[in-house]
């Protein structure tokens, strides 16, 4: 208790310090700095107090009290606490220095910012990063004052790949065979070798925050954040619930968080085993990804019998659980579980002695300690550089403080330690499962009555099988007024860059599948129609990282 | 010893094969394999749904509609919206839309993807205008909750002058007289 | 009237010939999927996807007469290289097996050219890394292949030795690896299947054409394995049209063991597999010619 005090008090002396306010709220500093302090703060908090950078969120609160505002996100793992820094920015014009020199991890962020709210950063230079090149200026989609159904004139604009006489030029996508979602990946290849990489993402943004703002109520919005990924979509809708939750102060019973706890392990397994399956299927090793996919089956049919769907699961809502876990279900789970063991150590033995699986997994795209560090990247990536982070364990939400469990850490950074990493994690998930079902406590699984005030900020990170997903809600009238997702691959894409290079070429398909991207987590634009029609993205020169 | 192990290690593979089997399902022409919690397409029981609007209230993706006319609602429900969650299915009132294991609806005609359930609305006795409820809402209310018959046909400004009158009379006698 | 009995029956058999790699395609795929615990297609898939392939119609590419002379170069030096061997296998004459592996050389390396002669950056990748490939493997095929038979000639000759017996294993475990390298089978299919280079050597093709390259190269996988059963049996039954039969029917065994093993290995890495392979050569090429030499000058 005193040792807690004692840092609360160390965040109201930096915001003294600064020349700002700072107010606590259960697990939640809020930071309030003037526009010049920023930087300074920033710098501070993720030097100094060592905090971990998570998202910028831009907002317009113009109709509240007429500023727009950006809230830097960072979160205290060594103590639990999310950090807010926040500042307001004048209407009229916009401008606000930029973090990156002090935090690099805060670039993609910031961009996304200026291209859907149009908040200008100093001191870097900008690119467009979200909506698509043949973007009108100066229409911001998430500002207050444009509707969500708004579609502007755009005629779409092709490109043709560079080509330059000293490296060759390869194009991965955004329609390949290898990928399984759009992305834009050009390597500037010199023989096998990569030296450089250029990434143009966003081909998949659908405009999830401005609907969640606009049209769906809070309960609604809850199944449209299930959809965001489809490998991971409970724990968006989890993280959501989970925001709001906080935002409001609601109590919910403690059966169903154990529930909400038990189905984001049964869905960590699944997406492992996926991933597992597609890393042999890009090495090569067929049966592999065969036979991983077969015992993934299990686990399908479990997550179905557990809450109704195979994916996408819709049981969570504000408040509590849908559905509940019976005596028979559990020791269904129970008997799944054991046999999913067995199996599935016996055949990751099989296949980890392939020759070829592991000469080629091994010191491969490494992503070396210090850049991880400085780019803030999620999960198994920074699990695997030897960074121990791990959102269940450090900020502990839902029932994961009735759980005791290993975080695998790994130092060499490669390909091989990547995937050692979520090896070992579906192993961790099993045993959590087995323990959290012992300790399920009997009771309701959703609030009957419960009222959600305005105005009030709710964050939470929940550990996503890719990393830490944020969820940032201000709530609002029957819906919320803002509503932020960063998705954990939004932060892993960046360290590609330093991976990929100097790699050779054979190496590039393995390297950008071992970080596990999400492509549908990452984007969340809208897809440009022109008059009724689909009209795809076309390319543009690459963009510069 | 252990180099022959390395080498034999990935031979395993036959043997985890050969223990498993074939695990496709010929479907169509076998039997999917769902469990008994699946969440198919729901159906609407058009005896019990007294068109309240509930579900389409809180349907994410609207696939649930009502569709107003000028004597009719029409519930509509349009499987080609719907994404199986069953939240209308939570929050109706009367228990009139069940849950079936259905999803293999594909098909060649459009029309085929809707259902309409058709209530005729309620007329206000006073001024003949349509009131939002249909006439089997009506009925659900007064077995909740038995009004009087000065009130349960009228619509809400009809009811509203109605009640004026009737507190004045008992009170100060009719409106507009000052005591 | 020898001669027309001889040309009849080879021709006839080069037309099962021609099939037969076809359908063993088929059957190497029904056992992948059986490996992997699914059903996987029918045998005769692999003939429904040619047969479609060759209604469609054909991109047209810069460098078409080119194209089209290489492809049509590689069709027919591997039928006339399985024409030899029938020959070999009936007749027992070693010229016949000389001329099949010349004329198979030759296919190899129109197949190798082929890619090169295309402009797009993943068929150049792609025919780059087959050219890294054959270079390591159609040397070690050709010269395992002469060694193992002046092996059997030898063991004709004398009387068993047993320095040219271990000469001889020696040289066919050789000529077995490298004909499996040979045949483009995971882990060696790193031309055409790697992802980054999405389809490589086979992206600019289409329709016939495509129809044409794919039939030559199950064509040259059935020659390669062709090739060593007709060297044993030709030794160990005599020639004649039961060294024909038998010969046949030993390639389908050792297609099906090949693709046994390819189904439980995973892909190597264009820098990876011919440094191996290059150095498992040497070692045993050089240990066979050595052992052979001892068997002839005696100890």
């Amino acid at each position: 208790m005193g040792g807690e005090k004692l840092i609360l008090d160390k965040y109201i002396e930096l915001s003294r310090d600064i020349g700002g306010r700072a107010s606590i709220e259960g697990d939640t500093v809020h930071i309030i700095v003037p526009r010049e302090k920023l930087v300074e703060a920033a710098s501070k908090l993720f030097n100094e107090y060592q905090c971990d950078f998570r998202v910028c969120v831009g907002t317009d609160e113009r109709p509240l009290n007429g500023y727009f505002s950006i809230t830097h996100i960072f979160t205290d793992n060594r103590n639990g606490l999310y950090v807010l820094l926040k500042t307001y920015i004048e209407p009229q014009d916009p401008k606000v220095p930029s973090i990156i020199n002090a935090v690099p991890g805060a670039d993609w962020c910031e961009m996304e910012a200026r291209d859907l709210l149009g908040i200008e950063f100093t001191g870097r230079t900008p690119y467009r990063l979200v909506l698509p090149p043949e973007w009108p200026e100066g229409l911001h989609p998430l500002r207050k004052d444009v509707p969500y159904n708004y579609r502007p004139q755009i005629r779409g604009v092709s490109e043709k790949i560079p080509t330059t006489t000293e490296t060759g030029v390869i194009p991965i996508g955004p329609y390949h065979p290898a990928l399984h979602e759009p992305e834009y990946f050009e390597l500037y290849v010199e023989g096998e070798k990569v030296v450089d990489v250029k990434y143009r993402g966003f081909h998949v943004h659908r405009g999830i925050e401005k609907l969640g703002e606009t049209r769906m109520t809070y309960q609604q919005v809850n199944f449209l954040a299930e959809r965001i990924c489809g490998i991971c979509g409970f724990e968006h809708s989890s993280c959501y619930a989970l925001a709001v939750e906080k935002a409001a102060k609601l109590d919910v019973p403690e059966r169903a968080q154990f529930i909400r706890s038990i189905v984001l392990e049964v869905e960590r397994i699944h997406s492992h085993l996926l991933w597992l399956g597609v890393a042999f299927h890009v090495l090569g090793y067929d049966t592999g990804f065969m036979h991983v996919w077969r015992i993934r089956e299990r686990v399908m049919y479990l997550a179905e019998l557990l809450t109704g769907s195979r994916k996408t699961y819709g049981i969570n809502l504000i408040g509590g659980v849908r559905k509940d876990i019976n005596e028979e279900k559990k020791q269904k789970t129970l008997e799944v579980l054991r046999e999913l063991e067995k199996e599935y150590k016996g055949l990751i033995e099989v296949a980890l002695s392939v020759p070829q699986v592991r000469k080629r997994a091994s010191g491969t795209g490494v992503l070396p300690r210090e850049d991880a560090l400085k780019l803030s990247v999620e999960g198994p990536t920074a699990r695997a550089s030897g960074i121990d982070k791990d959102a269940r364990r450090d900020l502990p939400y839902a029932a994961y403080k009735y759980a005791s469990f290993r975080v695998p850490v790994y130092t060499e950074g490669d390909n091989l330690a990547r995937l050692l990493v979520r090896v070992d994690e579906v192993i961790e998930s099993m045993a959590i499962i087995e323990q959290l079902l012992d300790k399920i406590p009997k009771g309701p699984i959703l609030l009957e009555k419960y009222e959600i005030p305005e105005g009030r900020v709710g964050v939470q990170v929940v550990e996503a099988p890719r990393g830490g997903d944020v969820h940032f809600v201000i709530t609002g009238h029957g819906k919320p007024y803002r509503w932020r997702v960063r998705a954990p691959t939004y932060s892993n894409i960046p360290a590609l860059r330093v991976m990929l290079r100097d790699q050779p070429l054979a190496d590039a398909p393995l390297t950008i599948a071992s970080i596990d991207p999400c492509f549908s987590c990452t984007d969340r634009v809208l897809i440009v129609r022109e008059n009724g029609g689909r009209e795809w993205l076309r390319l543009t020169g690459g963009l510069k990282i | 010893m252990s180099f022959v192990k390395k080498i034999i290690k990935p031979v395993e593979v036959l043997v985890v094969a050969s223990k498993t089997g074939r695990v496709t399902i010929k479907y169509p022409f076998e039997e999917p394999w769902i469990s008994p919690e699946f969440r198919g397409k729901i159906e609407i029981d058009p005896a019990k749904c007294i068109g309240c609007g509930a579900c389409v209230n809180a349907c994410p993706p609207n696939a649930l509609e009502m569709i107003e006319s000028e004597d009719k609602k029409t519930l509509r429900y349009f499987v080609g919206r719907c994404i199986f969650c069953w939240r209308c299915i939570d929050v109706c009132p009367v228990g009139a839309i069940k849950g079936t294991r259905n999803f293999e609806l594909a098909t060649n005609d459009p029309l085929d993807l809707y259902d309409y359930i058709v209530h005729t609305r309620v007329k206000c006795r006073e001024c003949n205008r349509v009131t939002g409820e249909t006439t089997r809402m009506l009925k659900y209310v007064l077995e909740k909750a038995p009004v009087t018959e000065n009130y349960n046909n009228k619509c809400p400004d009809c009811r509203k002058k109605t009640f004026i009158n009737a507190l004045s009379m008992r009170r100060t006698g009719p409106v507009g007289e000052k005591t | 009237m020898e001669f027309i009995l001889l040309t009849s029956t080879s021709i006839t058999v080069l037309l099962v010939n021609t099939i037969l790699p076809v359908i063993m395609d088929g059957v190497e795929r029904k056992i992948k999927a059986r490996i992997q615990s699914r059903i996987g297609p029918p045998i005769v898939q692999t003939l429904y996807d040619l047969l479609k392939l060759l209604e469609k119609e054909v991109k047209p590419l810069h460098t078409m007469p080119f194209i089209l002379f290489t492809i049509i170069a590689y069709l027919s030096t591997i039928i006339a290289s399985l024409y030899f061997i029938n020959l070999y296998t009936i007749t027992g004459d070693a010229y016949y097996s000389i001329t099949a592996i010349a004329l198979f050389a030759i296919s190899l390396t129109s197949n190798t050219l082929t890619p090169l002669l295309l402009p797009s950056p993943f068929t150049y990748t792609g025919g780059m890394r087959e050219v890294i490939l054959s270079i390591v493997n159609e040397p070690a095929f050709i010269v395992s292949f002469v060694l193992v038979l002046t092996s059997l000639r030898l063991l004709n000759l004398q009387s068993p030795n047993i320095w040219i017996l271990i000469a001889l294993s020696i040289s066919l475990t050789t000529l077995v690896l490298s004909s499996y390298a040979i045949t483009g089978r995971i882990p060696f299919d790193i031309a055409e299947a790697e992802p980054e280079i999405a389809s490589g050597v086979l992206l600019e093709f289409s329709g016939k054409l495509l129809a044409l390259f794919l039939l030559s190269n199950l064509i040259k996988r059935f020659v390669v394995k062709y090739i060593i059963s007709s060297l044993i049996l030709v030794y160990i039954i005599g020639a004649g049209l039961t060294c024909l039969a038998a010969s046949i029917l030993l390639a389908i065994a050792l297609w099906i063991i090949y693709a046994i093993v390819a189904a439980i290995l995973g892909r190597s890495r264009v820098d990876l597999a011919p440094i191996t392979l290059a150095k498992v050569y040497i070692l045993l090429l050089a240990l066979s010619i050595t052992v052979l030499l001892v068997g002839i000058h005696g100890w």
